[in-house]
């Protein structure tokens, strides 16, 4: 079921009423239904992969509660990591280990066929198998307690809100809300309904708007000129912001609702300074995993110098084909590690030239320049992740360094509506980023306003959200 | 207080402010929507005001519909010229077999024209998610007739709630309607030449083998030859073009369809003339402003020598 669906519209609010008007200790029940109805209506066979994944899981953490021996215990891990990356390689990644392969072998023209596994991948596989993964180890650690409750911990697992996308929640943040007992709070309620409305509009409004103008300009690279592919590009970073951003208010906001509290998953990253800083503001909860799970089990920062190099570069190759089963996704992770290797290596010389030259590193002037580049850095990036194939990538990136052509803008009326609504998400994010209180409408201290400024986001919705604009980007990952 | 009191008292909080809301959103969606409604009929130029013309106002000899490929293929002009009829180019960019005969059903409903040209190609008729989203151009006439709102609630079947918005049916319209009211620039009668030549022309290969026919286009096309059956002369075209699909079987529908149903139809997709002067093309689907012409003389020679058609 995708959040932008009437189906969705109707589904919600049975939900909430049921779920408020249900005894609190009966609650997961009516949850973990419905999120397993939310997911197997868009294919019932998969759902038996989560339940798989739920079940191999709960009795690994049990076994592994029970015994202090850290080689049984490592056995258990081992069979859950095995079990859910199997099934994630199984379904994602087969296929493009295959073809490299086989384009290896044809290299030097030795024989090789195995056939491809002809499957659809299962929507959210990467973000639901992170979840339980963190929770096996956790356990295994001895950071967390093994849940008891099946059903908890199935719910755990599948919890709707954030089931397809994310954000991936640790096991200790929100296991232990499945046993709070939420009462009916209108400022809660109020407040995820209004995260809700403004991930519909980044939705609906922003990013599915700039898809009609990328996706014309990306699917036919070869028509178009370097200032399109250009606007083209700036406006990809803005819609993938829109487009995941978006899911996760909604999901963040339709959790809120019955009381539970999700992870932040994104903080205006295009305000970013840095590359680092950009990574700290953007998939949150996906780039705090890698950094607990990848980054400082190979050993992060507390290691030689090269070695911390080496660590950062692979994180960021596998968070890049955590993204997809493309060389073009780990082309862009690979180019994020490099960033921020890099920034490492000259931070020193950099702040040399700034004392040189005079500019404070406080100063407007520096976080201007600062901002810009880190955002240049991002949309660059932003090619590879988008461009139908590595050779399209280049090929973009050699047009767009031509600095020419004219500007596509058939009709002028797409281009005009693109270029507007990026002008007033950043309008918005810059009174957020920079908390200019004085002005508020959404959260306006007078109910008045609050419920006029509600009214026209949803005439705005109404009157400018493309409704065909299909499912979250992050949907295939 | 006990805590079903206060559930009580904040669930009916909420229920208040969420009905104060949609009291403001139904106030604001009926008084925007009257503007946009009013600005929408009231267009001076572009594609809106020629498909509102065609369907409020239209009264010529000879109407012609289809797609882009009707729009920019067929040039009035020559047609009365040659004729001796007044002629309205209806085509309108990006559209399928549903609008065609919300238009041709509309215009019958007001007049019988003399001859209604329908420009069509059997892959058209193949299931496409395009064709339903296109449907939408057909929005701001869903209270028009009950064969438009049947044709609009083909999209989902949410649609007929989704009408209840009074804004709605102008969704991503509103700078077109604005630039349009602002703009005259009025075509007339509705061609829309284009002034460029294809770069490398050549012949483009569809793939068709694995699609399926649309059983809802079929009897939309079905249902346009009934209605003009004893009303309006019908002839149907297939203009040339520059895509082949790899099916042959596939691309022979029209063809088929045509002798079942009795309606002329005259296939001018691979004629050798156009086959041989590649220049004549904008792209791959559409001829420009020459090829059009000489297209369109074409297509007039072979009606005046065709005995089933009375003038």
């Amino acid at each position: 079921m995708l959040f932008n669906s009437i189906h969705f519209v109707l589904f919600f609010p049975v939900v909430v009423v049921l779920y408020f008007l249900i005894k609190p200790k009966y609650r997961w029940i009516l949850l973990l239904a419905a999120s397993y109805y939310f997911y197997a209506s868009w294919k019932l066979e998969y759902l038996s992969l989560i339940i798989i994944s739920t079940l191999i899981d709960y009795v690994a953490a049990i076994q592994m509660s029970k015994t202090e021996d850290k080689k049984k215990r490592k056995k258990w891990l081992v069979l859950s990591l095995l079990t859910n990356l199997g099934i994630l390689f199984s379904f994602k990644y087969f296929n493009f280990f295959n073809e490299s392969v086989q384009q290896a072998f044809d290299l030097f023209n030795v024989f090789y066929n195995v056939p491809a596994f002809d499957v659809l991948l299962p929507v959210g596989i990467s973000f639901y198998t992170f979840q339980t993964l963190s929770y096996s180890i956790d356990v295994y650690k001895g950071d967390k307690k093994a849940e008891k409750h099946l059903g908890i911990f199935a719910l755990y697992v599948a919890f709707f809100p954030q089931l397809v996308a994310g954000p991936i929640e640790r096991s200790s943040r929100l296991l232990p809300q499945f046993f709070e007992k939420y009462k009916v709070e209108y400022y809660r309620i109020a407040d995820g309904l209004r995260l809700m409305l403004w991930g519909f509009f980044k939705k609906l409004v922003i990013a599915d708007r700039l898809a009609i103008y990328v996706d014309t300009v990306y699917n036919n690279q070869a028509n178009h000129s370097g200032w399109t592919l250009t606007a083209g590009t700036i406006f990809f970073a803005f819609q993938i912001y829109c487009d995941f951003s978006g899911y996760s208010d909604i999901a963040i906001g339709t959790a809120r609702v019955m009381g539970y509290r999700l992870m932040d998953n994104f903080r205006r990253p295009y305000f970013a300074r840095s590359i680092r800083e950009f990574w700290q503001r953007w998939h949150i909860s996906l780039s705090s995993w890698f950094r607990d799970y990848v980054y400082i089990p190979l050993g992060g920062n507390r290691v030689v110098k090269w070695k911390m190099y080496y660590n950062l570069f692979i994180t960021f190759l596998v968070s890049g084909l955590w993204h997809g089963a493309n060389w073009t996704f780990i082309v862009w992770g690979g180019l994020h590690g490099l960033y921020l290797m890099f920034a490492i290596i000259t931070a020193g010389f950099r702040n040399d030239i700034l004392r040189k030259i005079g500019i404070a590193k406080d100063s407007a002037l520096n976080y201007g320049i600062d901002l810009v580049v880190t955002f240049i850095l991002a949309v660059f990036a932003w090619i590879f992740f988008r461009a139908n194939n590595i050779g399209d990538a280049f090929a973009i990136i050699g047009k767009i360094a031509q600095f020419d052509g004219p500007l596509f803008m058939n009709p002028v009326s797409q281009f005009v509506y693109s270029a507007s609504w990026i002008l007033f998400l950043l309008l918005v994010e810059t009174k957020w980023e920079f908390k200019l209180d004085k002005i508020g409408f959404l959260h306006s201290n007078y109910q008045a306003i609050r419920h006029l400024s509600y009214a026209i986001m949803i005439i705005l919705i109404i009157m400018f959200a493309v409704f065909d604009g299909g499912q979250f980007i992050y949907f295939q990952f | 207080m006990t805590d079903a009191q206060h559930n009580r008292r904040e669930a009916f909080k909420i229920f208040a402010s969420i009905i104060r809301v949609l009291l403001l959103v139904a106030i604001l969606d009926f008084a925007i929507g009257s503007v946009l409604d009013r600005m929408y009929m009231n267009q001076k130029s572009g594609l809106e005001s020629d498909t509102t013309y065609a369907i409020n106002e239209a009264d010529e000899d000879v109407i012609i519909i289809g797609s882009s490929r009707a729009n920019h293929h067929y040039v009035p002009e020559i047609v009365s010229k040659e004729l001796g009829m007044s002629v309205f180019n209806a085509g309108r960019d990006g559209q399928f077999t549903f609008y065609y005969e919300a238009l041709i059903s509309s215009i019958l409903d007001r007049y019988n024209p003399k001859l209604i040209i329908l420009e069509l190609n059997s892959l058209e008729l193949l299931y496409s998610q395009e064709s339903y989203d296109r449907i939408a151009a057909l929005h701001p006439y869903y209270k028009e007739s009950d064969r438009i709102k049947r044709i609009v609630e083909l999209r989902s079947p949410f649609e007929k709630y989704k009408m209840y918005s009074k804004i709605y049916p102008y969704n991503g319209a509103f700078l077109t309607i604005l630039q349009n009211s602002l703009i005259n620039k009025k075509s007339g009668d509705g061609y829309k030449p284009i002034f460029r030549t294809m770069e490398n022309p050549e012949m483009k290969s569809m793939e068709v083998k694995n699609k399926k026919f649309d059983e809802n286009q079929l009897s939309s096309f079905k249902r346009i030859v009934e209605m003009c059956e004893n009303k309006v002369q019908l002839v149907i075209v297939t203009s040339p073009a520059l895509v082949v699909g790899d099916d042959q079987r596939k691309y022979d529908k029209l063809l088929e369809l045509s002798n079942e149903l009795g309606v002329i139809y005259y296939d001018f997709a691979y004629s050798d003339h156009y086959m041989e002067n590649l220049q004549l093309f904008a792209d791959e689907l559409h001829l420009n402003d020459e090829g059009a012409r000489i297209f369109t003389q074409d297509l007039v020679e072979k009606m005046k020598k065709d005995k089933r058609i009375e003038f």
